[in-house]
């Protein structure tokens, strides 16, 4: 993978608590965690996303001064893996007499060919296991997990309530020196639903470059972004089929646009060559059914479009790309507009041509433009078409 | 100013059966049908340039002779978008019973392979309204994009790229009525640019003649390579050195600047791939991928991206 010379370090890794009095919310679930991990139980946090489950592990581990060995969704976690590294490790004391913290972040996402048997691995584990062993969930009911369940014990984490998370955004505003606005700061915080990981994406994306966080001049539009900004974060970094798969019907652009999001924005995440053009051999085909769709009013290939647009891309990558893009509208469509505006005298033009020779205009341009090109540069006008003064000396200046 | 010069194409197309070059078997059976004084609806397919809608209108200058324009209407349904309009005006024209005592209007409708699905049943149902006072000629490129009930309610015939013999005869007369001076290589260089397309073959002939009556094979090459920028190479190789993202926003530069379609970008970086500073078995790669972008631009919808990912494709090609 291509390292950029510069990442931008993500707010949400920037901000991330270093100690547990710095994690929002879910204050009881901390403690009870605290009190597992000294214990030793095997634990699993579960609750919905960006709620803290991941940081409290982190917190509390600089806190009790332990070593965190983490095995995340991007690393591959079959049988082998699993005895190999939670296996190993777990038997053998940590280097410096430090406890130690195996992390297993995401285990309901450990599925299919190559995580096969992760599992049933890891719960064999968890009986002699000398070391604390939390895992991370965001369907603790998943069936996946029936047998570590009756192993573990469970922390369930709640959403963010909305001013909580209104108040953190605007400490980090004030530590970056942005200012804001406090109603749409407010609105923000409403619209992460719970999840403060999105509304500190969120409130990076929108500030990205600037000096000041204010209310757009259109919400509707804001919150639009919002979410195709959520929908590409999605296909671009994570790894959850169904979430990824479900991403783009979540945004409230219609595919047409998702596509356009899409296109612009895909070489700004990937940068290995043969990914990128996996990634784009994916949108090329969501390309042709779209048309197919069109020509034939079958609607049923949506669903094949929607596939290669999202899972397509998502899986054209093999790891992650670190660091936080800021994503960016697509100018093509605005760029085609105003050069279509700026040929409509062309298009006039050819449509007078292209009825004296029985062409389309598309097909006027294609061939017969430049030969009235050569021949009026030269003074010589076919009085056939009737061409007014102006148009001539368009031609002329072409 | 010369006020008399017309274009080419229309002042050398064909008023007469007898004047067609080319396509001698089509001309032969539509001749025999004029004749008689009936004709089926007819399906012309075919590449471009080749006399789909020269046949169409010496039919109604056979049938009709002086009276000809107004007992025929020509339709082109790429710019006459939305089948609502094209029925509308079919409606209008159809309504009126033909100028003179012939049985029957003709209506010409071109390049009809651009009417999405829909639009081709509802021209179907028009087609069988109006049966009784009008005949359809529908001209398309290809004929597998027309839906079979339109196909089958058709006489199709299937016109072919002109023969060099054919090509030949039309530059010799040309030739002699605009008093140029050919020289042999020059006239194989106009066939082969031309690739059996009369109006691609005619519009060249008429820029260089317009330059010098002289024409030799470098004047014909000259004109070519001027309508082919020379920044679509810059693309493919800013592509190749590994910068994705340069080479997009100059390839989306030079398209709008010079007004390129996709398929006129893609066909140019086809010409340009052996000139590509690559081996010379991934240049056999890369004209594989380019015949397939080619392919999907026909079938896709947003060419751009199509093309982007023949540039993800030279990247790539590089790296390996």
């Amino acid at each position: 993978m291509v390292l950029l010379t510069k990442i931008n370090l993500n707010w949400t890794e920037r901000y991330r608590p270093k100690l547990t009095n710095g994690i929002i919310g879910n204050r009881e679930q901390v403690n009870n965690l605290k009190k597992f991990i000294l214990e030793k139980k095997p634990t699993i946090l579960h609750g919905p996303a960006g709620t803290g489950k991941t940081s409290s592990v982190y917190a509390l581990a600089s806190e009790l001064d332990y070593e965190i060995l983490e095995i995340n969704a991007s690393d591959q976690r079959n049988k082998d893996r699993v005895l190999e590294i939670v296996g190993g490790s777990s038997k053998q004391m940590s280097l410096f007499n430090k406890g130690k913290i195996i992390l297993i972040d995401e285990v309901d996402g450990m599925a299919g060919n190559e995580d096969r048997g992760g599992v049933q691995a890891l719960s064999s584990l968890l009986n002699d296991a000398r070391h604390s062993i939390v895992m991370t969930a965001n369907d603790p009911y998943s069936s996946k997990l029936v047998e570590l369940r009756k192993k573990c014990c469970m922390v369930s984490f709640s959403a963010i309530n909305t001013e909580d998370i209104f108040f953190t955004l605007k400490g980090i505003l004030d530590k970056e020196g942005i200012l804001y606005d406090e109603d749409a700061l407010r609105k923000l915080s409403r619209k992460a639903n719970g999840d403060l990981r999105a509304a500190i994406s969120d409130v990076q994306t929108l500030t990205q470059g600037k000096k000041e966080l204010i209310e757009i001049d259109s919400v509707e539009e804001r919150q639009k972004e919002e979410t195709i900004f959520n929908a590409l974060r999605t296909i671009f970094k994570s790894r959850d089929y169904f979430l990824i798969l479900n991403s783009l019907e979540n945004t409230n652009l219609d595919l047409d646009e998702c596509f356009l999001w899409l296109d612009e924005n895909l070489p700004l995440e990937y940068r290995n060559s043969f990914e990128l053009f996996k990634a784009y051999e994916a949108l090329s085909k969501a390309d042709i059914y779209k048309k197919r769709i069109f020509k034939e009013q079958y609607y049923r290939l949506l669903i094949y479009r929607n596939a290669l647009m999202t899972i397509g891309v998502a899986y054209a990558r093999n790891g992650n790309y670190p660091g936080f893009t800021a994503y960016k509208r697509t100018t093509r469509i605005l760029k085609y507009y105003i050069n279509n505006q700026k040929n409509l005298k062309k298009k006039a033009i050819a449509h007078k041509l292209g009825k004296y020779t029985h062409t389309s205009i598309k097909k006027t341009l294609e061939n017969s433009f430049d030969l009235l090109k050569i021949l009026v540069k030269r003074n010589i006008i076919p009085s056939e078409l009737n061409l007014d003064e102006e148009e001539i000396e368009y031609i002329k200046k072409l | 100013m010369d006020l008399k010069e017309s274009i080419w194409t229309e002042k050398y197309r064909p008023s007469k059966f007898s004047e067609i070059k080319g396509q001698e078997k089509i001309v032969e059976r539509v001749e025999a049908m004029v004749k008689l004084r009936n004709i089926p609806h007819l399906m012309f397919s075919g590449p471009p340039g080749v006399g789909k809608s020269t046949l169409a209108i010496v039919i109604a200058k056979e049938l009709y002779n002086d009276i000809w324009h107004q007992n025929f209407l020509e339709l082109n349904a790429s710019d006459d978008r939305g089948i609502d309009t094209i029925r509308g005006i079919i409606k209008d024209f159809a309504r009126v019973k033909p100028i003179g005592e012939h049985p029957f209007k003709i209506i010409f409708l071109d390049e009809c392979d651009n009417l999405t699905k829909d639009a081709q049943h509802a021209l179907r149902r028009t087609m069988e309204t109006f049966a009784q006072t009008t005949r359809f000629l529908l001209s398309c490129n290809y004929s597998s994009k027309i839906i079979d009930p339109i196909l089958s309610r058709c006489t199709v015939f299937r016109f072919k790229p002109l023969e060099q013999r054919s090509i030949k005869e039309i530059i010799e007369n040309i030739a002699k009525k605009e008093e140029l001076k050919i020289s042999e290589e020059g006239a194989k260089a106009l066939f082969e640019i031309s690739e059996g397309d009369c109006r691609k073959l005619e519009n060249l002939l008429q820029s260089c003649a317009a330059i010098d009556k002289n024409i030799s094979e470098d004047l014909v090459y000259s004109l070519v390579s001027a309508a082919r920028p020379k920044e679509i190479k810059e693309v493919m190789e800013i592509a190749l050195a590994g910068d994705f993202l340069k080479s997009r926003e100059k390839l989306l530069d030079t398209m709008l600047k010079y007004g390129l379609s996709g398929l006129d970008t893609i066909k140019q970086m086809q010409k340009e791939i052996w000139g590509l500073s690559v081996q010379e078995e991934k240049k056999v790669y890369l004209i594989d991928k380019c015949g397939e972008v080619e392919f999907r631009i026909v079938e896709g919808s947003d060419e751009f991206v199509q093309i982007e990912s023949f540039l993800a494709n030279l990247v790539l090609v590089n790296k390996k």
